[in-house]
C-alpha cells in the first residue's frame, strides 16, 4: 500500500518536471533550431522542433546561417571586447561589493544605515532618467568612447552589495566573535570566513553579473563610437539590422551570443551547493 | 600600456597620411550586404577623387539610431555627417546643431531644382537649408493576390471587395488603424484622401468632414476583419488578411521568409484623391564639425546626379532626385515601383516640436475611444483637435 | 577586555574602509547623476538646448493637466496592477523552483534542472518573444486550443486590453530564473543539522518546511520582495520584447501595457521632454521609496 502510494507520488513528480522542463526550455530549443532551419521553413502555423523542408517534407541540417555570422565583419574582436569587459566588470563588482556588504553586515560604524538607504534608494530610479547625467560624467572622466567606459562606470551594484548584505548577515556572529578570539583582524574575517561561507550566493552574484554584462546593450550602444571597441551585443543587433527579417540568421547570431554564458553557467552552478556544514549554531 | 601603444599607432598613422582630412559618417547598418558593398564603393570613388579626404564610416542599427544621434548631440560627441530622420531636422537645427549650408549651396551654384519637392523641403528651417535630401519612402497597401485579384481604387470599392473576402475567424478583410503611435502615424493618409489636412498654420484642423470620414471608414472597415484574426502571428503572411498599409521595407522580410506569399502593391485607395505619408532621411553636417568643407564635398557628391539613386539602394528606398527615380532598378522593379508611384500623392508630416506627442497620445487617443464606440468621429476628433492646439502652442 | 576595545575602535574604522570603494564608486555614479537629474526635474530641457528654470511646473502639470499628460495616471495604474500580479507570481514560483530542485537528490539530475530552469533568462529576447507569441496566439495558441479543447473559450490573450497585463505577468513569472538562483542560494545555507534535530523529534515534512525552511529563508524573501517590487515599478523590457514600438511609441493595444517607465522613456527620448521625465521617475521615486520603507518596517528582515 505505501509502496503504491510511493509510486503514484514518484509519478507524478516526474510528469510535473518534464512538462516544466519543456516550458522552460521551449523557446531555446526553438532558437537553437531556428538557427538551422532555411528562412523559408522558420515559419509554420506550428513551431517544428526540427528542420524540415516545407515542400519535401526532408528533414535537414543547415549551418549556413552559422557561417554568415561568423564571416560578418569584426566579430571576432567583438568578442575579444566582450570578454575583456565583462570578466573586468564581474571582478570589480564583486570585490568592491563584497567588500561593502561586509562592512554594512559585519561591522558598526556612524551613519551606515543611512548611507546604505542612501545606497538603496538609487535603485528607485528608472535607469533612462540617469543615463543622461551618467554619460556626462563618463565624458568628464574622459571614459567616452573607450573600454574603461564599460567597465568603471557599471563597476557596483547596490542590488548585489544588498543581496550579499543579506547572507553576511547570516552569518552567526560568535563564529566571528572565535575567530577574533584566535587574533584574526578585520582583512581575516572578510576573507577566511564571511567569502568562504557564502560561496553559494556569491556564485549566484559572478554568474548574474557575468550575465548582465554580457548582454548588456543600451550602456554600450550611448558609450561606444568607435567599431573597433564595439561589443559583441552592438556587432549583433547590426548583423540582426541587416538579416532582412530573416529569423533563421538572428537566431543563429543569439545562439553564438548565448553559448558563452550558458558554458560559463554550466561549470559554475556546481558551486552552488551547500556552503560549509555549521558548527555551534545558535537556536 | 595598450594606450601608450595606441597612442603611438595613431601618431604614426597620421604621419602617414599627413595632410588628410577624416570626416566621420554614421549611417543605418544596411538591410543587405550586397547594399554595404554599393556604399563602400561609393566612398572608394570620393576618395580616389578627393586624395586630401579619408571617410570613416560607422554603422549602426536604424532602430536604435535616433537614442545614439540625439545621447551623442547631449554629450557633444556628434560626428561629422550624419543621416537624420526628417521631422528631427527641424528640432536640431532650432537647437543650433546642424551647420546651416545655404552659403554652401550659393557659393556652388548647386541646383536645387533637380530635388524632388517634398523631400527637399524637409531640408528647410526658417527658410534656410540645413540638409540635402537623401532618401525618400513611403506607405502604400500590399495585398494578398490569392484573395483579392483586382485591388480596390477607391473607398467604395475597398468596403465592397472587404465584404466579399470576409470569413468570420478565418480572413480579415483589411488591417484596420488601431489607437496606436502606428495607427494615428498612418490616419493623415486617409484624411488628406477625403480631401483634408492635419494642421494648417500651425493650428490643428483634422476635426473636419474629411477626419469624420476617415474614422466611418476604419470603423466600417472594422466589421469585416476582426481583431483576433489580425493580432494572430504573421496573419498577413499566412493568408488570414486581404490588405494592410504598410512600407517598402516589409519587402526584404516577405522574399525571405515567405517566398510563396503572393502579395501585390497599390495605391492606398482614395476617396478624392490619392494621398500617403512621407518619410525618409536628410543628410547634415553638425556645426561643430572641423571639416565642414570636405564634410559638404562628401554630402554632395552623395545626392549628385551620379550618385543619388545608388544611394537609395544603399538605404533600400526610393531616390530624392528626378532624374535618379528613372533609373531602371526603381522604376522596373514591379513593386519598387508601385511605391514610386504612390510616392507621388506623398505629403510631409506636420514639423510641430510636440506633433509626436499629439500622434501618440492625442491623434492614438481618437482613434482608440471611436473603434471602441466610446465616441462619435466627430467627439473624438474635437476634443482632439483642442487638445492638439493646446500642445501646438508650445515652442 | 583590552583587546576588544582595540578591536571596538578598528571596527569604524575598518567598516569605513571596506565600505570607501563602493561608496567612491557609488557617488559618483549613482549619487550624482540622479541628484543631477533631480536638478533637471526642474527644468524644461531637450538633452540639446540649456535647461531652462521652470520651478515645480513639471510636477504640477503632471499631476493636473490630463491635456498635456493623459496617460500619467493612466500609466501609474498599470503599473501598480502589473506589481501587484508580477511580484507574487515571480517570488512564489521562483521558490517552488527552486524547492523543487533543492529536493532532487543526484547531482547530475540537480544540475541540468538548474540549466535548464535558467534557460529563459538567457534566451534571446527575438525567441522569447515569437515562442510566447504562439502560446497566447489567438487563432492557433498553445493556450487557447488547450482550452477549447475542455471545452471553454479562447481569449486574444495579448491582443485584448482587458487581459493583456495579466498575460505579461505570466511571462515574468515564466522568466524567475534570477529569483530561484537566489533562492537556492538560500536554501543551500541552511545547516543541515536544523533538518536532523527536527526528524529525530519527528516533524513532518510539512513542518519543517514551515517551521525550518521558510524562517531561514526570510532574509532572502525579504531582499527579493524589496528588489523585487523595485524592478516591477520599473517594467519596461518585458514589454518591449513582445510589442516592440509601435510606430515609434510604447505601450501595447489602447496603451493598455503603457507601463510608466515607458511613459517616461517615451517623453525622454522621443518626445524631447527631458525635464519632465525627470520629474516623472521623482514621482516614481516617492512612491517606491515609501513601499520600501513599509517593506522594512513591517516585514521580517532576519530569522530571529
Amino acid at each position: 500500500m505505501k509502496n503504491r502510494k510511493r509510486l503514484i507520488i514518484k509519478f507524478i513528480a516526474i510528469l510535473v518536471l518534464s512538462v516544466l522542463t519543456i516550458v522552460m526550455v521551449g523557446p531555446f530549443a526553438w532558437m537553437i533550431s531556428t538557427s538551422l532551419k532555411k528562412s523559408s521553413d522558420v515559419f509554420t502555423e506550428i513551431p517544428t522542433l526540427l528542420p524540415r523542408d516545407k515542400k519535401t517534407g526532408e528533414i535537414y541540417i543547415n549551418f549556413k546561417n552559422y557561417l554568415n555570422v561568423f564571416k560578418y565583419s569584426g566579430i571576432g574582436k567583438a568578442f575579444l571586447n566582450t570578454i575583456i569587459v565583462t570578466f573586468s566588470a564581474t571582478v570589480l563588482n564583486l570585490l568592491i561589493n563584497s567588500m561593502a556588504a561586509f562592512s554594512f553586515a559585519c561591522t558598526k560604524w556612524p551613519a551606515r544605515k543611512k548611507i546604505f538607504a542612501l545606497l538603496l534608494s538609487t535603485m528607485m530610479v528608472p535607469f533612462y532618467t540617469i543615463l543622461i547625467p551618467m554619460l556626462f560624467i563618463t565624458k568628464s572622466l574622459h571614459l567616452y568612447n573607450s573600454l574603461l567606459g564599460l567597465i568603471i562606470p557599471m563597476g557596483g551594484s547596490v542590488y548585489n552589495l544588498f543581496l550579499m548584505k543579506q547572507f553576511f548577515g547570516n552569518i552567526p556572529v560568535d563564529l566571528f566573535e572565535a575567530a577574533k578570539i584566535d587574533g584574526i583582524g578585520w582583512f581575516g574575517l572578510y576573507r577566511k570566513i564571511a567569502l568562504p561561507l557564502s560561496k553559494p550566493v556569491l556564485t549566484v552574484v559572478g554568474v548574474t553579473t557575468f550575465i548582465w554584462h554580457w548582454n548588456s546593450y543600451t550602456w554600450p550602444l550611448v558609450v561606444i563610437n568607435d567599431p573597433t571597441n564595439y561589443t559583441l551585443q552592438l556587432q549583433l543587433s547590426l548583423l540582426v539590422s541587416s538579416s532582412g527579417g530573416r529569423y533563421s540568421l538572428m537566431m543563429a547570431a543569439a545562439t553564438v551570443a548565448v553559448f558563452p554564458i550558458l558554458i560559463v553557467f554550466i561549470i559554475f552552478q556546481k558551486y552552488l551547493i551547500k556552503g560549509i556544514t555549521l558548527t555551534g549554531l545558535k537556536e | 600600456m595598450k594606450n601608450f601603444i595606441f597612442v603611438l599607432m595613431i601618431l604614426f598613422l597620421s604621419l602617414m597620411m599627413f595632410g588628410k582630412t577624416t570626416i566621420t559618417f554614421w549611417g543605418y547598418e544596411t538591410v543587405d550586404f550586397s547594399q554595404k558593398e554599393i556604399m563602400a564603393n561609393l566612398v572608394d570613388k570620393f576618395q580616389s577623387e578627393n586624395n586630401d579626404i579619408k571617410v570613416n564610416v560607422v554603422y549602426l542599427p536604424k532602430s536604435d539610431f535616433e537614442i545614439k544621434l540625439k545621447t551623442a548631440a547631449a554629450v557633444s560627441e556628434l560626428p561629422d555627417v550624419s543621416y537624420i530622420d526628417q521631422p528631427l531636422l527641424p528640432l536640431f537645427a532650432k537647437d543650433g546643431l546642424l551647420l546651416n549650408i545655404t552659403e554652401y549651396v550659393e557659393k556652388d551654384n548647386l541646383d536645387l531644382s533637380n530635388y524632388i519637392k517634398g523631400p527637399l523641403d524637409t531640408c528647410i528651417y526658417k527658410g534656410e537649408y540645413y540638409g540635402l535630401p537623401i532618401s525618400q519612402t513611403s506607405v502604400a497597401m500590399i495585398y494578398n493576390r490569392d484573395l483579392i485579384a483586382e485591388p480596390p481604387k477607391t473607398w467604395d470599392e475597398l468596403l465592397e471587395i472587404s465584404k466579399e473576402i470576409y470569413i468570420p475567424g478565418e480572413v480579415s478583410a483589411f488591417e484596420y488603424l488601431e489607437g496606436d503611435g502606428w495607427g494615428a502615424w498612418i490616419i493623415p493618409a486617409f484624411v488628406h484622401s477625403a480631401g483634408g489636412e492635419m494642421v494648417v498654420d500651425g493650428k490643428a484642423v483634422f476635426n473636419s468632414q474629411a477626419g469624420v470620414d476617415a474614422l466611418n471608414l476604419m470603423k466600417e472597415l472594422k466589421k469585416y476583419s476582426e481583431k483576433e484574426v489580425l493580432d494572430s502571428a504573421n496573419a498577413f503572411e499566412t493568408g488570414h488578411i486581404g490588405m494592410i498599409v504598410n512600407g517598402p521595407w516589409m519587402l526584404s522580410s516577405y522574399r525571405n521568409n515567405w517566398p510563396d506569399l503572393n502579395f501585390g502593391i497599390a495605391l492606398i485607395p482614395m476617396k478624392e484623391k490619392y494621398a500617403t505619408n512621407l518619410g525618409g532621411e536628410d543628410i547634415v553636417i553638425y556645426s561643430d564639425s572641423e571639416n565642414k568643407e570636405a564634410s559638404w564635398k562628401f554630402i554632395k557628391f552623395l545626392t549628385n546626379e551620379e550618385n543619388a539613386a545608388d544611394m537609395a539602394m544603399v538605404m533600400g528606398n526610393f531616390p530624392t532626385r528626378i532624374e535618379a527615380a528613372n533609373d531602371p532598378r526603381f522604376n522596373k522593379d514591379p513593386e519598387m515601383s508601385m511605391f514610386m508611384e504612390q510616392m507621388k500623392y506623398s505629403f510631409a508630416r506636420p514639423t510641430a516640436i510636440n506633433w509626436l506627442k499629439i500622434n501618440d497620445e492625442i491623434i492614438g487617443k481618437a482613434i482608440g475611444e471611436v473603434l471602441s464606440n466610446e465616441k462619435t468621429p466627430q467627439e473624438a476628433l474635437d476634443d482632439a483637435v483642442e487638445a492638439a492646439n493646446e500642445l501646438l502652442k508650445e515652442e | 577586555m583590552k583587546k576588544s576595545k582595540i578591536f571596538a575602535s578598528r571596527e569604524k574604522l575598518a567598516g569605513i574602509l571596506f565600505a570607501l570603494p563602493m561608496l567612491l564608486y557609488a557617488g559618483v555614479f549613482l549619487i550624482a547623476p540622479v541628484v543631477l537629474s533631480l536638478f533637471f526635474s526642474f527644468t524644461k530641457w531637450n538633452m540639446r538646448s540649456t535647461p531652462a528654470w521652470v520651478g515645480i511646473d513639471n510636477y504640477v502639470n503632471l499631476l493636473t493637466d490630463s491635456v498635456k499628460y493623459p496617460y500619467f495616471w493612466h500609466s501609474l495604474k498599470v503599473t501598480l496592477t502589473y506589481s501587484l500580479l508580477a511580484v507574487p507570481m515571480t517570488i512564489i514560483s521562483g521558490l517552488v523552483l527552486a524547492l523543487i530542485i533543492n529536493s532532487i537528490r543526484k547531482e547530475k539530475l540537480e544540475g541540468f534542472f538548474k540549466v535548464a530552469f535558467y534557460l529563459p533568462v538567457i534566451t534571446s529576447s527575438v525567441a522569447v518573444a515569437a515562442i510566447w507569441k504562439w502560446v497566447y496566439d489567438p487563432m492557433y495558441g498553445l493556450l487557447n486550443t488547450f482550452l477549447e479543447a475542455i471545452g471553454l473559450k479562447g481569449f486574444n490573450w495579448l491582443g485584448d486590453s482587458k487581459i493583456a497585463l495579466f498575460a505579461v505577468a505570466i511571462l515574468a513569472a515564466w522568466g524567475c530564473g534570477g529569483t530561484m538562483l537566489i533562492y537556492l542560494a538560500g536554501l543551500k545555507g541552511i545547516p543541515d543539522q536544523l533538518y536532523e534535530s527536527a526528524k529525530i523529534d519527528g516533524a513532518s515534512s510539512f513542518r519543517q518546511f514551515f517551521g525550518i525552511t521558510l524562517p531561514m529563508l526570510k532574509p532572502t524573501t525579504f531582499f527579493l520582495v524589496v528588489t523585487t517590487t523595485i524592478g516591477s515599478f520599473q517594467v519596461f523590457d518585458i514589454v518591449y520584447v513582445l510589442y516592440g514600438a509601435g510606430g515609434g511609441s510604447y505601450g501595447g493595444p489602447d496603451n493598455s501595457l503603457l507601463t510608466f517607465t515607458m511613459y517616461i522613456y517615451n517623453h525622454a527620448f522621443r518626445y524631447e521632454q527631458m525635464g519632465v521625465a525627470c520629474a516623472m521617475s521623482f514621482i516614481l521615486f516617492i512612491i517606491i521609496l515609501i513601499l520600501t520603507i513599509v517593506q522594512f518596517k513591517f516585514l521580517p528582515q532576519r530569522y530571529d
